[in-house]
């Protein structure tokens, strides 16, 4: 029986010193100090042992007792107060058990900026088709074919010839053709932005995919001028950029909008383009069916790869589709 | 486009000390400067002279050349093919310095041996001199040259390099940059390029007969014959200039016909007068099975598409893209005809392109050039002409076509431009069209409004409406000067569009478990395709007629291609198990060749690697519970009930393939990939789970956070139970957990261990089932959840053979 305290003393101790939680401290209470525990049998059956070793386990089993909730008492205040006890071999730099957390892709956290910027001037979200008919791609956006400005955008095509519709396949070669879908099926006011894919027969190299995203924006009402324009570029830069970002206007060429821009800001030292921009031109109005001539509205399209790469200082646009986790895993 | 100063100075002042502050300008007024190159990247580079040249004898080709270095004669080895004697050559003698793009310093030449041969300095080519992209052959420099002089005196020039617009084309030519730079600094156009009517000789003899037969395709047709012209060398300045663009002097015509395009942005062309038959000239479209051997010696099929020049009898030249072989200016020719005209765009773009002939001339004809410029550059040719080449004009000016439109008249008001703009301020109008040399009236009917008639000039096709001039007021008054206004109007009715946000949603939720996100291309090559979508038709998918390779020719109709590649290549690189997922679209050809494709979205997920001991999980494989386990999370969020059930899908290992339905309707597919399939992506050793979901079908079935409905909380106490059931390997468990299920005293019921042992039996497993107990009316004692217990296993025994181990 006195052997049999001795041991559970052993056994007490070390179990004690791999309790490193709070759980763990109270599983070894139960197990040593609880109702069903080995020592309270002991105690319990006390009185049915024979009388010459009665009070020496009475004893011996008692100031164990009292030394085990001594014990505990430390432990606990040990485990409570971060102070180490003599008796815990906690270390805490083992590495935890740890819940995993995935991450979404740089080009999503960066579309989510710019979805939200633009959120809070009354911009909407759209989508459309990434597989386009060559008439919203080009034709409704002023392009006509045999127009110089088409070498602007290397297309990848899916037709070789025109359907009964006169139409082509092509793979999108921004999102503009968005724009031309969403004035032929909506009324004015306009407030839209519209991220998305778009495909470009480029070589690639550090500074060029061709897969890659685009967020594009529309705005049209009764009204609306340059200055609106530059105010709502300004506004979002600031956002995007920081309060004190010096920003940049250009005068720049697109079929689409006329007057065109290019804005650019000042970042670490150098004038980086961001995005393009224009009054929407006349003639996309005309082809979009909107008649009332006191319409008038801008347009302005980014690249997000782009964007991220200002901010985030990367060096190599095809990082961002190469899809490897020591890339993705920073951001 | 390259511009060089010095050539740029002889029709504009250019502060040279201020230069910075003129690039910026242009910029800013949309003819972005890209690069500012100076001449003379080297040190003591000097005009030599190519005394001898002979065959190196040990390397057929390479030479040896003997040249002139200040008097003295030394021997160098060269391989170009352009050496011949007494040809002024860029010398670098041993010690001189040279600017090296490898390493973007200057480094020393040396004396070398090549081929056991010494080489004591080097003969430079355009492109090692930084003067031009030509690496073909040495430089050619003028005959007149000194030996010995300076290569920094004669090139000393600043380039600028101007990315252009394709609405600009007057900035094709040095003299519409001028203007440019004329109207941006305020300093005035030196040289006026008027229209000098022919001099000379009245005596008309040569016979010229021009005839414009398909008018659509050529607004105007300038010719004229000039005689006598002695075909050589172009003078220095001449061959300077060309050179300092980075083009090649071929012989004073030519040279000259150049020199005009890129100085007033006209292409020209020139015939031999000879060639032509009968002195007939006719501008029409080829007619079947015409050829043209053109310049460069190729033989081109014309089509009746095509744009020519034609004698009497065949085509010399494709018009405005190239001139024939035949028609050329040659060393014996001694009479030419001189052509300057107009033609049609579109046109000329896309024969440009059907005979992959970009030139020069198409950059600038494509853009729909005025007929008014031909008769500019025509003049001006000939006058260059006649002092360099001498002779004289002996036909008549042949002037065909038009009448065209003499030029655009936009009405432009105050009010309009304020408007367009957002300014209240008065601008000078007058001011910035009289720095854009545009000619215009005034109306002044009425007083509030100033308005406008403006004719667009010649050399500016790209001013068609008002808004064009709105543009060129703003820039040159300077887009920084427009004030910026928060965005006016009205903020438009909520459009709702509650998949945009689903899809973004999602992504979070997959997030939170685990998942990283990629972004594949949507595009791959076939055979990827096809081993993931065995049973998918060639002509259900879409292929890209121009794909940037073969690894990328199809459309994907699935995501799952991508993902494995994205797996596999993360996997070599981990020494844990990856998940990964994407949202993206795919495509399908759609049956109606009027529609565009069925471009659904799908979640593709995917999980490969063995989960590998850490200090506290066990070692183990992926299998297909971490699939079915994922979907359970997934749904559980999304407030879906969904069943799966296994299907025979062959790019999955049989029985571990299943498809996930809900309300009858399959949403997607989960499997383990089977061996042939990853045999195709080369993935070797590991086990890899692929999940594909339907993302629009998983938003028609999700229950919104905003349709969800409170249910109350229990305040009572809930009890846990555990049971362990030995039950045939045929059963499924969720026999058992339905049953527990069913009972209102259960809340939930879980499977907390299975496992198979021989001693159990064969065919036999033993599961055991957590089960929690709760009321919402009172905390339940133990007599009544062992009563509750006794009636589910009661009314299971009825549906199952099991044993109960206690």
């Amino acid at each position: 029986m006195l052997e049999k305290l001795k041991k559970l003393q052993i056994q007490a101790n070390l179990g004690l010193r791999s309790c490193n939680s709070d759980l763990e401290l109270e599983e070894w209470k139960i197990k040593f100090l609880g109702r069903k525990s080995e020592l309270s049998s002991i105690l319990k059956d006390i009185k049915n042992l024979d009388a010459s070793i009665k009070k020496e386990v009475g004893m011996l089993g008692n100031k164990l007792r009292t030394e085990l909730e001594a014990m505990y008492n430390d432990h606990l205040k040990g485990l409570g107060s971060g102070k180490k006890d003599q008796n815990s071999k906690l270390d805490h730099f083992l590495p935890g058990r740890e819940g995993k957390i995935g991450k979404l892709h740089p080009v999503t956290q960066t579309l989510r900026e710019i979805k939200k910027a633009f959120s809070s001037l009354g911009f909407q979200i759209a989508e459309g088709p990434e597989i386009e008919w060559d008439k919203y791609n080009f034709d409704m956006l002023n392009i006509p074919e045999d127009h110089p400005a088409r070498d602007m955008w290397d297309t990848m095509w899916i037709d070789e010839k025109v359907n009964n519709n006169g139409e082509k396949m092509l793979l999108r070669t921004h999102t503009s053709p968005v724009q031309a879908r969403i004035m032929k099926n909506q009324d004015p006011p306009i407030r839209v932005i519209v991220p998305g894919k778009c495909y470009r027969y480029e070589a690639t190299d550090s500074t060029h995919e061709w897969h890659f995203y685009q967020v594009e924006a529309l705005a049209v009402d009764k009204n609306l001028t340059f200055a609106d324009l530059k105010g709502t570029l300004y506004e979002f830069a600031k956002k995007m950029f920081g309060s004190d970002t010096k920003i940049r206007f250009r005068c720049d060429y697109f079929p689409f909008v006329e007057p065109g821009v290019d804005m650019s800001i000042f970042w670490e030292g150098k004038w980086m383009e961001i995005l393009g921009a224009g009054m929407v031109h006349p003639k996309v109005f005309e082809k979009a069916g909107y008649t009332d001539p006191d319409l008038s509205g801008f347009a302005f399209g980014m690249g997000p790869e782009r964007i991220a790469m200002i901010k985030h200082d990367i060096d190599d646009i095809r990082l961002f589709y190469s899809n490897d986790l020591r890339f993705l895993n920073q951001f | 486009m390259k511009a060089p100063i010095n050539w740029l100075k002889k029709y504009v002042d250019i502060d040279l000390g201020n230069i910075d502050d003129l690039l910026h300008k242009l910029t800013l007024a949309g003819t972005e400067v890209d690069s500012v190159q100076k001449q003379g990247n080297w040190e003591g580079i000097v005009v030599g002279e190519v005394l001898e040249v002979s065959k190196h004898p040990n390397a057929d080709r390479l030479n040896l050349v003997l040249v002139n270095d200040r008097g003295n004669q030394v021997k160098v080895v060269c391989g170009a093919n352009n050496l011949y004697e007494k040809q002024k050559i860029a010398f670098a003698p041993v010690g001189s310095k040279l600017h090296s793009p490898k390493t973007n310093q200057m480094e020393i030449l040396n004396k070398t041996k090549i081929r056991g041969e010494v080489s004591n300095g080097m003969i430079c080519s355009a492109l090692e001199l930084g003067l031009g992209d030509d690496h073909d052959g040495i430089m050619d420099l003028n005959s007149d040259l000194k030996v010995g002089q300076d290569l920094k005196e004669i090139y000393n020039d600043i380039i600028i390099d101007l990315e252009l617009t394709p609405n600009r084309p007057d900035c094709l030519g040095m003299y519409g940059i001028a203007r440019e730079i004329a109207a941006l600094t305020g300093s005035p156009l030196k040289e006026n390029i008027e229209i000098n009517k022919i001099k000379g000789s009245k005596e008309l003899n040569d016979n010229l007969n021009v005839k414009i037969i398909d008018s659509d395709l050529c607004s105007r047709y300038m010719g004229t014959v000039i005689s006598n012209v002695k075909i050589e060398e172009s003078p220095g300045w001449l061959k300077s200039a060309l050179i300092s663009i980075g083009e090649n002097p071929i012989n004073n015509i030519v040279d000259i016909t150049n020199y005009v395009m890129f100085e007033l942005g006209q292409p020209l062309h020139a015939f031999d007068y000879k060639k032509v038959k009968n002195g007939k000239i006719e501008v029409r479209r080829a007619k079947k099975n015409e050829t043209l051997v053109t310049l460069e010696g190729i033989n081109r099929n014309l089509d009746s598409t095509m744009l020519v020049i034609a004698d009497s009898e065949s085509p010399m030249a494709v018009a405005g893209i190239k001139g024939g072989i035949e028609s050329g200016i040659s060393e014996s020719t001694t009479s030419i005809v001189l052509e300057s005209a107009c033609f049609e765009g579109g046109n000329n773009r896309n024969t440009a392109s059907k005979l992959d002939l970009k030139s020069q001339a198409t950059l600038r004809f494509e853009k729909n050039l005025k007929p008014e410029l031909c008769e500019v550059a025509f003049y001006r040719a000939i006058d260059l002409i006649l002092e360099i080449c001498g002779g004289k004009v002996s036909s008549k000016v042949e002037d065909e076509g038009g009448p065209w439109k003499d030029n655009t008249n936009l009405v432009i008001s105050e009010s309009r431009i304020n408007s367009v703009l957002g300014i209240d301020s008065k601008l000078d109008i007058e001011g910035i069209f009289n720095r854009l040399g545009f000619s215009y009236k005034k109306d002044k009917s009425n007083k509030d409004d100033d308005r406008w008639t403006v004719s667009s000039p010649y050399w500016r096709p790209d001013l068609n409406i008002p808004e064009d001039l709105i543009e060129e007021i703003a820039r040159i008054e300077g887009y920084e000067s427009i004030p910026a206004k928060p965005l006016s109007g009205v903020i438009p009715e909520f459009n709702e569009n509650p998949i945009l946000d689903f899809y973004e949603d999602l992504k979070d939720i997959l997030v939170s478990i685990g998942f990283n996100e990629v972004i594949n291309y949507s595009a791959d090559s076939y055979e990827n395709i096809k081993s993931v979508c065995p049973s998918m038709k060639d002509s259900e998918m879409i292929k890209i007629l121009n794909p940037m390779s073969r690894e990328v020719e199809y459309m994907k109709p699935t995501l799952k291609s991508g993902l494995i590649k994205s797996l596999n290549l993360n996997i070599r690189n981990s020494s844990e198990n990856i998940r990964l997922f994407e949202i993206g679209t795919s495509f399908i050809r759609s049956k109606n060749d009027d529609e565009l494709p069925i471009q659904k979205k799908l979640l593709t997920c995917g999980i490969i690697g063995r989960l590998e001991k850490t200090l506290w999980e066990p070692e183990r494989e992926v299998d297909i519970y971490d699939a079915t386990g994922f979907i359970g999370s997934l749904f559980k969020e999304l407030r879906i009930d969904y069943e799966i059930s296994p299907i025979n899908d062959p790019i999955f290992n049989q029985e571990k393939s299943f498809k996930i339905i809900v309300d009858k309707n399959e949403l997607g597919v989960l499997g383990e990939l089977s061996k042939s399939v990853l045999n195709n992506f080369e993935i070797k050793n590991q086990k890899l789970i692929l999940i594909e979901i339907d993302v629009e079908k998983l938003f028609s079935k999700f229950i919104p956070k905003s349709e969800i409905k409170f249910a109350p909380i229990s305040k009572y106490p809930v009890s846990n139970r555990d049971i362990s059931f030995d039950i045939s390997n045929n059963v499924t468990v969720n026999l058992i957990i339905e049953k527990f299920n069913e009972n209102p005293l259960v809340l939930e019921s879980q499977v907390i261990d299975v496992y198979e042992d021989e001693s159990l039996g064969l065919g036999t497993k033993s599961v055991t089932i957590r089960t929690t107990y709760g009321s919402f009316e009172k905390t339940l004692s133990g007599d009544e959840i062992d009563q509750c217990e006794k009636n589910i296993l009661n009314s299971l025994k009825n549906k199952i053979d099991f044993q109960i181990r206690s």
